[in-house]
């Protein structure tokens, strides 16, 4: 018992004394490096000057340090900044690392090649996504879509069938630029499971892209389940598609409540002065959230909207109607300040 | 001593996005005070009473939107106009933040040169509404 605490006592303190080192190390690095990157955004010194000052065993501290900076800027500063990386020994040194077997290897490169987008890793990183590995096949499916490998959307897709968390892939989708959503219109013409569809309409609804309002429509019209119904309604109201309201309006009337519901939330982003009196119908509905849905859409787009709320908030033979009138009325008194 | 250049607040806690702007201001002839947690904002805006405020929604300890209410709550400090820096993932907190009178906002990722741009243009602004 002795013995083993002495040694886990020698362990923390060792792990301690590396952890300092380290971290003297790292802030040594940063006051020499900072000026020079500095300088550098302000236009002295090109890509490989920089770079040719950084003694390679330091490359793994200048790649992180420079990590935390492309996450934070964009524009002119972002893409010098990537161009350090881009057009200098780093990009070889990354390379190498990601053709590695090691995952941590893999996982550190693949965030900066495809942050910095170097075209060059895709052929590694198709490899890699093919590992029966999920982290590994994230970061480097996350890695393609930065750098927009539309060749690679097919090979993404595929290997995605392994694994069933799709918003793992919603975070890839969403990586690419908006490109991607011309992509997904295609392939929404296609038969495909339930899950990706309704991972395809929420990057559309991701990036509010106008152009595939028929097309969601379409699966809004076409399909038979919940999920997708309720995800083309949401999108939909996103982008404001006026040409579904008939649709949506057939929807105020569905049996499931979960449709009912986002049917009347959508209707009443589409147009609330003709859909008025049916959605304010629906505060005597017998599912809670449509009631919710029919009061907050009374509320938020009529005109006299708290005034029919003020009149059924202590009507007696309503009671669930008029206990949501009285919390949104106080809810909105709240917020009013 | 009174600095004869214009004092900026900035109240950011990501240590990367303070160095960044603490280097492009400086740069700039600004004078910055930098505050990495929302604890102190309004107490040191009362005493230095910065030209301009840089205020991150998501700070430790007490957030920006509830910083931004008393700043504009208070009488001395209510004409300082106030730059709100945050994610593009905060739209709502973002709507607040202007509701509560906000001049302008960054999101983040955010390029220096058109925050000093937009540094600049209330500056300028409110020196010609102090006239």
């Amino acid at each position: 018992m002795l013995v083993t605490s002495y040694f886990l006592i020698c362990l923390i303190v060792e792990m301690r004394i590396l952890s300092n080192h380290k971290s003297k190390q790292k802030l040594k690095f940063l006051n020499k490096f900072e000026p020079l990157l500095f300088s550098y955004l302000e236009g002295d010194g090109l890509p490989e000057e920089i770079v040719h000052k950084i003694p390679h065993r330091k490359y793994r501290f200048l790649l992180e340090y420079l990590g935390e900076f492309l996450l934070m800027l964009k524009g002119e500063d972002f893409n010098k900044l990537a161009a350090l990386i881009t057009s200098t020994k780093l990009s070889d040194y990354l390379l190498l690392k990601l053709s590695l077997n090691s995952k941590k290897n893999i996982i550190f490169s693949s965030f900066f090649v495809g942050i910095a987008k170097i075209k060059k890793a895709e052929p590694i990183l198709q490899m890699k996504i093919k590992k029966h590995n999920d982290q590994i096949f994230f970061r480097c499916s996350t890695a393609l879509a930065r750098i927009n490998s539309y060749e690679s959307l097919n090979l993404i897709l595929t290997e995605f069938k392994r694994f069933k968390y799709y918003s793992y892939l919603l975070l890839i989708l969403t990586e690419f630029d908006e490109e991607i959503c011309n992509k997904i219109i295609k392939l929404l013409k296609t038969e495909l499971p339930e899950p990706l569809t309704v991972t395809f309409i929420r990057v559309l609804r991701y990036y509010k892209f106008q152009t595939a309002g028929q097309s969601v429509l379409t699966c809004l019209v076409y399909s038979y389940s919940k999920e997708i119904i309720i995800e083309s309604l949401k999108f939909i109201e996103e982008i404001k598609y006026k040409k579904a309201i008939p649709a949506v309006s057939r929807l105020i009337e569905h049996s499931k409540p979960e449709i009912s519901s986002q049917a009347v939330k959508t209707i009443m982003k589409l147009d609330s002065e003709a859909f008025e009196d049916r959605v304010y119908s629906k505060l005597f509905d017998q599912n809670y959230e449509v009631q919710y849905q029919a009061a907050y859409g009374i509320l938020n787009y009529c005109n006299d909207g708290e005034e029919k709320l003020s009149e059924l908030a202590y009507d007696l033979q309503n009671s669930n109607a008029a206990a949501i009138s009285r919390m949104l009325l106080s809810e909105k008194k709240v917020k009013e300040g | 001593m009174e600095s004869k250049f214009p004092r900026i607040l900035l109240a950011e806690d990501n240590e990367v996005v303070q160095r960044i702007i603490i280097h492009k201001l400086e740069k700039e002839n600004y004078s910055v005070t930098c505050l990495s947690t929302g604890e102190k904002v309004v107490e040191t805006v009362i005493s230095i009473m910065p030209a301009l405020i840089i205020l991150d929604l998501l700070l430790p300890i007490t957030n920006g939107l509830t910083i931004l209410n008393e700043l504009k709550s208070n009488l001395s400090s209510s004409g300082i106009p106030v730059i709100i820096f945050t994610t593009d993932n905060n739209e709502e907190m973002l709507n607040k933040a202007m509701k509560l009178g906000a001049v302008d906002y960054i999101l983040k990722p955010f390029s220096p040169s058109e925050l000093i741009v937009k540094i600049k243009h209330y500056l300028n602004l409110s020196s010609t509404c102090k006239l």
